[in-house]
């Protein structure tokens, strides 16, 4: 069967209320309807006094000594409330983009603090969407760290899966801002824990999206390693693109894309103009090369 | 003609030269006497005829004795061999400086070239228009170097592999050309090389330069998939010397510099972020030097700096790397070098040369903090400067390499006189470190 859920009509403030409040430490609950009718919602960290009054004290210790007490201080008023430390240290972080001091005192904190990835994940997913833009920015830092990519490994989704996993299994719908955050990451292995968090089954729904990625992947690794020329351009990958193009679910078309936005010589006639049509509003939003005219 | 069938004389008939060899001297008098006698048409209208009556007589003898007592009259002539004669116009086998002139040191040398040290993207940002030293110019290692600009060359930011360079005359009205040494070298007169504005060689000359007043701005390509060097050398159109010359190489190496937190390549350079003040100094050392942010760099090795560097090895013939950086730098230089080292095969032949840590941090984020220990792999000489972080430095600090000079594992500053009790926020900026740096990469990577 297949689920399709944010290309659904506008959801009810209600429902995305309902959503918002179980994030907890958020300050306002808000929508805003889009020009294709889907709502975004607004996410807010409402400062704490406490907490950011005994993240100051740490900055403005006059020693080593005093420091430590104060970083004591603070990691047991941490204890039991760790998703409400992250926020706070997140704001405290936004509040001093350019004061690398204070933000490495976060870092330091967070380290001290032992947090772990799913941790990390789950207290600063729903701030991709928050209303400051500087806070979106320490999570999408904080959130690719927890990706632990390297040259020599792929990023883990794993605290993504988990996440998106546990919507879906409850029948609602998962954040998109964190899957479009996938896709930016690494288009192949963001459509891979899709398929898996998204809890398909039939394995006729699931080969086509994995023969799609793999040839797709089998062409950037050739070009990576010098199999063939870097711009390379296989016509299988141009039918599997356009396959996937049309699939029911927006994040297979997102993965599309992004592919597409990487590498515009592997679109297809008319594909890019059908992407920038494309009923949900995230996979119009990627840049498609010069055929969209962005 | 006149209506007696005579050339009118004046102008630059000279009637003091009998036998038209340009001088006044005694082979003048025995075609004088022949004149005087003879009334004999000399080798020129006015011939003889000094009181300009139309008539060789007597009363022209004694103005030719005062003219053959009185100094002809010459001017500054630059010969082929580029030497200063007087000499009269006439008289001058080369290019003849103009009435009154005189041969005083550098007389020949009136006009020259200055070249430009590389540009980046649409000018020369985050360095300033540096101009290559009279001292360098003719060095074919730390003279004008130019990117290979063969096919298939990305340049995202637009074209800038041309080279910058200015010729400037203190003598407009004399014709200028260049000649050149390789004909891989191209010079054009934008910096685009739009249709059209390519200055064209024959038998790897040009011909005159189409200057503007004084000066006149060309860029200089190297258009073949080859390294090389070539001279270019300015010299008059009518002569065979060289005015001045400048000696370009192709680059061989790229140099990576890539900032900490909060630092990103400015004008003018912060004076305390060392990595860029040291970049800026290779750079005008001859350098083909590439600053970055180092976000520039993302944890798996992805970003601008690698795609410059695969760029460069790819299709500029780059086979040396060398990459620096501070901090955070510190560990974007570990996760370029690493990317780099696994994409080899899809790269090119290349080696990474030189690469340094300055309290290196890794840099998965910006709020990581993890000691950057991991020697950057596969590079050929590492060196590694470190401090000890504590409360003032909010704990950031780097640690021992494996294999990183000074050896075993590099340097912990503040064991040293100068570096003691220095923070992380300082060690970037000890001129010790920058010159070790710099000393290490300059012995072992050529431009």
């Amino acid at each position: 069967m297949i689920r399709e859920k944010t290309t659904r009509a506008a959801k009810s403030p209600s429902r995305w209320s309902a959503w918002v409040i179980g994030i907890g430490c958020i300050g306002l609950v808000s929508i805003v309807a889009r020009g294709d009718a889907q709502p975004i919602p607004i996410v807010l960290i409402s400062p704490n006094d406490v907490y950011q009054a005994a993240i100051g004290a740490l900055e403005s210790a006059p020693d080593r000594m005093s420091f430590e007490e104060r970083l004591a201080g603070l990691l047991m008023l941490c204890d039991g409330h760790l998703k409400t430390a992250i926020e706070q240290l997140a704001l405290y972080a936004a509040r001093q983009e350019n004061n690398p001091r204070a933000r490495a005192m976060v870092g330091n904190i967070l380290k001290r603090l032992d947090v772990s990835r799913h941790q990390m994940v789950a207290a600063l997913a729903p701030h991709l969407d928050n209303q400051a833009s500087a806070v979106v920015e320490v999570a999408r830092e904080l959130m690719r760290e927890s990706e632990d990519r390297s040259a020599e490994r792929p990023p883990d989704f794993s605290a993504y899966r988990a996440l998106i996993e546990a919507d879906v299994r409850a029948g609602r719908d998962p954040q998109a801002s964190l899957i479009a955050f996938m896709f930016e990451s690494e288009p192949g292995a963001a459509l891979l824990t899709l398929v898996r968090a998204y809890q398909l089954r039939d394995p006729d729904e699931i080969k086509p999206i994995l023969w799609a990625e793999h040839v797709v992947a089998d062409l950037l690794w050739r070009r990576r390693f010098g199999f063939v020329e870097r711009r390379a351009v296989d016509p299988a990958v141009i039918r599997e693109l356009e396959k996937l193009s049309r699939h029911p679910f927006w994040w297979v078309r997102l993965y599309v894309a992004r592919v597409v936005d990487a590498c515009p010589e592997l679109a297809g006639p008319g594909l890019v103009n059908r992407l920038s049509a494309d009923p949900n509003v995230l996979v119009r939003r990627v840049p498609h090369g010069p055929e969209s005219g962005e | 003609m006149n209506e007696f069938g005579a050339v009118p004389r004046g102008g630059d008939c000279d009637s003091c030269d009998l036998n038209c060899d340009a001088l006044h001297d005694v082979l003048d008098v025995a075609p004088f006497v022949t004149a005087l006698i003879d009334s004999a048409a000399g080798c020129s209208v006015c011939a003889g005829d000094l009181d300009g009556n139309e008539s060789v007589d007597g009363r022209d003898v004694q103005p030719f004795i005062e003219c053959l007592l009185s100094p002809t009259p010459t001017s500054a002539c630059c010969l082929d061999s580029g030497q200063c004669v007087l000499e009269a116009e006439p008289a001058c086998s080369g290019v003849w400086l103009g009435h009154g002139t005189m041969c005083v040191p550098g007389s020949c040398a009136f006009a020259g070239v200055t070249a430009y040290r590389p540009q980046h993207g649409t000018g020369y940002f985050p360095f300033t228009r540096t101009a290559v030293s009279e001292a360098h110019e003719d060095n074919v290692a730390t003279g004008p170097g130019v990117r290979i600009n063969a096919p298939g060359d990305d340049d995202p930011l637009g074209e800038d592999d041309l080279v910058e360079v200015v010729v400037e005359t203190s003598q407009p009205a004399i014709a200028l050309a260049l000649r050149r040494t390789n004909p891989a070298l191209r010079v054009w007169t934008t910096r685009t090389t739009l249709a059209g504005s390519e200055i064209p060689f024959t038998n790897d000359r040009t011909d005159t330069l189409p200057t503007n007043g004084n000066s006149l701005t060309i860029w200089v390509e190297w258009a073949a998939a080859e390294q090389g060097d070539v001279e270019l050398h300015l010299e008059p159109l009518a002569a065979d010397y060289s005015l001045d010359v400048l000696r370009f190489h192709t680059f061989r190496s790229i140099v990576m510099a890539l900032g900490g937190e909060d630092q990103a390549p400015a004008v003018p350079v912060d004076p305390n972020q060392g990595t860029f003040v040291l970049a800026i100094d290779l750079y005008r050392q001859g350098y083909d030097v590439h600053m970055h942010d180092e976000d520039h760099v993302a944890a798996d090795g992805l970003g601008t700096a690698y795609a410059e560097v695969v760029d460069a090895v790819s299709h500029r013939m780059v086979d040396e790397v060398s990459i620096f950086g501070y901090s955070h730098g510190g560990g974007s230089t570990h996760d370029l070098a690493d990317r780099l080292d696994q994409d080899r095969a899809g790269i090119g032949v290349f080696e990474i040369v030189v690469t340094s840590y300055v309290d290196a941090v890794e840099n998965d984020s910006d709020f990581d903090l993890s000691r950057e220990l991991r020697r950057p792999p596969s590079s050929g000489y590492h060196a590694n400067h470190y401090q000890v972080g504590s409360f003032a430095d909010v704990f950031l600090d780097g640690g021992p390499v494996p294999d990183s000079d000074p050896q075993p594992t590099g340097r912990n500053v503040e064991t040293t006189a100068w570096g003691a009790g220095a923070t992380h926020f300082q060690v970037d900026d000890f001129p010790q470190v920058r010159d070790f740096v710099e000393m290490n990469l300059t012995t072992r990577l050529m431009p």
